[in-house]
């Protein structure tokens, strides 16, 4: 039962018209032969016609979740509303089986005028539940969007936020076979997401989900299959997500040799190092045997004279773009003083605590003197080091000491 | 969980070719029954909500029309024949009959359009936004029925026994007007030169039709009359609210067949060109 295929897609391709006029006249084109059961050549591109998608295959089981990537126009949409039946591909053909869901536009078809509760049941109602489903699940609806109890309010009078929660509050009570979910997570406060982000999680485990995301960390957490998509083709796929996301960036030009200067204003980045102290010796000043090795990072960079202190926080996030270590010069509770010069900061981290893996280096350079908080420069994936573990294969070693305190005492 | 789960299939392929459209009709419209229903109190309430007048709306344009009509008939600018009942109630009941036929043509196509953001996003069943117009059209028509009895009591007017076939009418003046509606959707999604043409067309049918004066019995007006679709079903209906006898019964009874041939039709045509208009009318 739980290996069983719920989405099986072969070959599926879909073409479309740039231009507005043809498309129409293509549309009463393809309207006659539908109705009239004629089969159209789906071969042929007719003038103006691009392929949106093109022969795009893959199978998911309940329990699997996969990520669809690609820069805007990459044919992410039109797959989405192939699979969710809005419209037919031109080639191919989509099998689903059981109840399908789409967490798609979020609270669609709220009224403004009508209250929340009003809202709740055409929205319920719209996404398939029946009105007693509501009734049952009314409560934890409310519970989820925290709205309280402004549910008696028009939804006018909410803010976007309000919204946007009780549209996802809504639509997570769901219990689809099949989930699409396209671009919804980027919504609510930090604390909403989460939430949002723990029900998505727990939907993955009892269906298929299909994933469309820009947010390659998210993309890293929930997916175990992806696919890249490039002008309708698959540019990459499988199970190495973390490959995919490497190729998903460098399409941009991101995160290729030593990064990019996001942002820099008042400061330039003199040099930066990353290097590492270990009686073991390695020709690869990149690589890091990380068995009590110390990891130093140094950053030399000339600021504005304007500016008398400033404050550097060093972030390492890993290929999916996971944080995993940050270290802030304002810890110290002490600005750096700036005299117009080169300034060095050196930053060690005294045994490398991290995995085996691919790390980059983010720089933030801020200013404080002014009442605000201000960015003088963002040096994003600056730098890239990668750490071998010699002692287990992916778990981080870290050297740090054990008490036992009830002996102690 | 144990029971297999339904499969859903979509391919390239016309869906007249997997040979269930009957079924995906009859399906459509039962589960829509529900959801057609709130969507139609949705309308409903914020339509009245942020009114003075509320439902009064519904009889405050009809009754307007009906004044133009009885005060250029009394003043004699217009020669109409004289109906054989009080000329106010024939007016009213004339109108409101055209306004059954005229609403439920435009309804399909204007609740589609209306409705264009979710239809372009969400999969639901298309049909529950044609039962909410066509709940909002029977809501509007039980208040102008409402207005229609008040003025026969004030003029005295006793409809006779044949009063019971007028439901059949009414039902069969919508079908006619809702069928219409239906096989000029897909094209009005597409281009919207459809809408403004029946826009522009529906105020001249009517002056065609014998709506605010009774059967023409001769010359262009009759021939014309023949082949005006709405006219056997308007005016038999009204022959039956007014107990006269219908002229034309016959013409009724083949009309009301073809409806039903053409609702069917209709009904597929609207199923089978759903995905090919969504493409087209993109996000």
């Amino acid at each position: 039962m739980e290996s069983e295929i719920l989405v099986r897609v072969e070959g599926v391709s879909k073409k479309f018209c740039r231009d507005l006029k043809r498309s129409l006249a293509y549309g009463v084109q393809d309207l006659t032969a539908e109705i009239f059961g004629i089969n159209r050549n789906q071969e042929a591109l007719r003038k103006e016609e691009f392929w949106a998608v093109k022969d795009i295959s893959f199978e998911l089981k309940r329990g699997e979740c996969l990520g669809l990537i690609g820069h805007n126009g990459a044919g992410k949409s039109t797959l989405l509303k192939m699979l969710n039946g809005l419209i037919k591909p031109d080639q191919g053909k989509i099998t689903m089986k059981g109840r399908v869901g789409a967490l798609i536009e979020l609270g669609a078809g709220f009224n403004p005028i009508l209250t929340g509760r009003e809202n709740v049941y055409i929205n319920g109602q719209i996404l398939g539940f029946s009105k007693k489903e509501i009734d049952e699940k009314f409560n934890s609806i409310i519970d989820f969007a925290e709205i309280g109890e402004f549910i008696d309010t028009p939804v006018q009078n909410y803010s976007s936020g309000m919204k946007v929660r009780l549209g996802f509050a809504v639509a997570a009570q769901m219990e689809p076979d099949v989930l699409i979910i396209d671009e919804v997570l980027a919504v609510g406060d930090s604390g909403f997401k989460i939430k949002s982000f723990n029900r998505i999680s727990e939907l993955v485990n009892s269906s298929s989900v299909i994933f469309v995301s820009h947010s390659m960390p998210q993309v890293a957490l929930i997916c175990n299959s992806c696919i890249l998509l490039d002008q309708g083709k698959v540019a990459m796929g499988g199970n190495m997500i973390g490959d995919i996301i490497d190729a998903y960036f460098k399409h941009f030009g991101e995160l290729t040799g030593n990064g990019n200067i996001e942002f820099s204003e008042h400061c330039d980045l003199v040099n930066i190092e990353v290097s590492y102290t270990n009686e073991i010796k390695n020709n690869d000043p990149f690589i890091f045997q990380n068995h009590n090795s110390v990891l130093t990072i140094e950053v030399q960079l000339i600021l504005d004279k304007r500016f008398r202190e400033f404050s550097m926080r060093v972030q390492i996030t890993d290929r999916d773009l996971r944080i995993v270590a940050l270290s802030d010069t304002d810890m110290s509770n002490k600005p750096i003083v700036n005299d117009g010069e080169v300034t060095l900061i050196r930053m060690k981290i005294p045994n490398i605590f991290l995995s085996s893996g691919d790390y980059s280096v983010t720089i933030f350079i801020t200013n404080s003197e002014f009442g605000l908080q201000k960015y003088l420069g963002v040096m994003r994936n600056i730098k890239k080091f990668s750490v071998k573990n010699h002692i287990g294969k992916n778990s981080g070693h870290v050297t740090a000491p054990f008490y036992l305190p009830n002996i102690l005492n | 969980m144990n029971q297999p789960l339904k499969e859903t299939v979509y391919s390239a392929e016309s869906g007249l070719k997997s040979g269930t459209i009957f079924k995906e009709i009859i399906d459509g419209w039962i589960s829509s029954f529900s959801l057609g229903k709130q969507l139609f109190l949705r309308n409903f309430r914020s339509q009245y909500r942020q009114s003075f007048l509320g439902v009064l709306w519904s009889i405050i344009p009809p009754l307007l029309t009906a004044g133009v009509w009885i005060f250029l008939n009394g003043q004699s600018i217009i020669n109409i024949e004289q109906p054989g009942v009080p000329y106010p109630a024939f007016i009213l009941t004339s109108t409101m009959l055209w306004a059954l036929f005229g609403m439920s043509l435009q309804m399909p196509m204007n609740a589609l359009q209306g409705s264009r953001s979710l239809l372009v996003k969400l999969n639901f069943p298309r049909e529950s936004v044609l039962v909410a117009g066509l709940l909002q059209i029977l809501v509007d028509m039980g208040i102008r029925i409402g207005l229609i009895i008040i003025v026969f009591i004030v003029f005295q007017v006793t409809p006779g026994l044949s009063l019971v076939y007028a439901p059949l009418g009414l039902l069969m003046l919508m079908m006619l007007g809702f069928t219409l509606g239906l096989l000029i959707t897909p094209l009005s999604m597409l281009y919207n030169d459809v809408s403004r043409f029946v826009g522009a067309f529906l105020p001249f049918w009517m002056l065609l039709t014998p709506v605010i004066y009774p059967n023409p019995r001769a010359g262009l007006g009759e021939i014309l009359n023949r082949y005006n679709p709405v006219s056997p079903i308007l005016s038999t209906t009204r022959d039956w609210i007014f107990d006269n006898e219908p002229t034309l019964l016959i013409e009724f009874m083949i009309m009301s067949a073809l409806v039903l041939v053409l609702f069917i039709i209709g009904n597929m045509i609207l199923k089978l060109s759903m995905t090919v208009i969504i493409e087209r009318i993109g996000s």
